[in-house]
């Protein structure tokens, strides 16, 4: 029976490259769908060349361009409400159940040993950045442990669960850097001077006071625990298929 | 003029067929553990004598929304150096294959009343 030769699979992987499908999800689906239907075609008895098959497998399944652009964008719509409506539920949950009492007690741990330390209020903010960060890094050393990032840094199709992922977590620290303070008015609060920083910055901390820098660094504190649960479960089993 | 015809039949199929694609791909994975997405199609194809094709990027969207409802599991093999991605049912999936089936069943059934498609003995 009469099936691909290797380099007619090697050309279909190169003739994909016209399609430019930019996740490796839709793309690893797509190439499989490509090269089953080619072999289908051939081992039916089909003797046309690579070309022919691919190009009638690719209108008439796969929809060409057109197809894989939808396609693409449905799969990044509904994989982002998923991981989006996930993120809300686990953060919402906080306020519903026992588990906020896990964030006030890290709340009051930090507080307590700011206290002890005497630090100046704007540390806090500092502080808040940092934890604000934490989803991020905390994704990376994940993915990269587990050789999820390497569709990053080995030069293969990004993964579509991957930019969402991170892309969750920038509208946080982006917020957090837009609403409040830019990042030299941030750098600055690491120097010992009491003048540098500037007066809105220092007047907003000061209007926040200690009240409301709790409640800020509550807040992201739920953030960040909800995020390292979806990178957990739903990010893991997400690109288990990658 | 035969062309013709059968260019309007398969159209006709295809835009019927969009409404009861997930049941369709339900029903499958229900009678097999687990498929992939060019298994499918030839399925639906050999099933339906060659009437009903799954074109146009139809399949793919549809199962990535059953995904999504979490009626559908997957789980990827490497299959001749390559990545092949399986679809099947999830413990919700299952017992929403015969809420599917029979709502399928009410409505062909009121399909052949409305239409009066019942083979009647003259």
């Amino acid at each position: 029976m009469k099936t691909l030769m290797p380099y007619e699979k090697r050309w279909i992987a190169k003739r994909l490259k016209i399609y430019s499908i930019k996740y490796a999800e839709i793309y690893n689906e797509v190439y499989d769908h490509m090269v089953s239907a080619c072999e289908h075609k051939r081992q039916s008895g089909d003797n046309r060349p690579i070309l022919s098959l691919f190009q009638e497998a690719m209108d008439q399944d796969i929809g060409s361009h057109k197809g894989i652009a939808w396609m693409t964008e449905e799969r990044e719509a509904l994989l982002k409400e998923h991981l989006l409506t996930a993120l809300k539920q686990e953060f919402k949950s906080y306020f519903d159940s026992a588990k906020i009492l896990w964030a006030c007690a890290a709340y009051v741990a930090y507080f307590t040993a700011m206290q002890s330390l005497q630090l100046d209020l704007r540390w806090h903010l500092i502080v808040l950045a940092g934890v604000l960060a934490l989803p991020f890094c905390y994704l990376l050393v994940v993915g990269t442990k587990n050789g999820y990032f390497r569709t990053i840094t080995h030069k293969r199709k990004t993964s579509l669960v991957n930019t969402l992922m991170i892309r969750l977590t920038q509208p946080a620290a982006l917020g957090f850097y837009a609403g409040f303070f830019s990042i030299p008015q941030l750098l600055t609060l690491f120097t010992s001077d009491s003048e540098t920083g500037t007066q809105l910055t220092k007047g907003f901390v000061h209007f926040l006071g200690h009240p409301g820098m709790s409640v800020l660094i509550t807040v992201a504190l739920i953030y960040v625990a909800s995020f390292v649960k979806i990178v957990n479960t739903d990010y893991r089993r997400l690109i288990a298929h990658v | 003029m035969y062309i013709e015809k059968l260019y309007i039949c398969t159209m006709s199929s295809a835009k019927l067929l969009k409404g009861t694609l997930q049941t369709i791909i339900l029903k499958l994975l229900d009678d097999h553990e687990k498929m992939y997405g060019y298994e499918i199609t030839q399925k639906v194809k050999e099933l339906s004598g060659g009437e009903f094709k799954l074109t146009e990027g139809a399949l793919y969207p549809a199962l990535h929304k059953l995904e999504a409802d979490g009626l559908l599991e997957t789980s990827t093999e490497l299959v001749d150096g390559r990545i092949r991605k399986y679809y099947s049912l999830s413990r919700e999936g299952k017992s929403e294959v015969k809420e599917k089936m029979g709502e399928a069943a009410t409505f062909i059934e009121k399909l052949q009343l409305v239409l009066n498609l019942k083979p009647t003995v003259s």
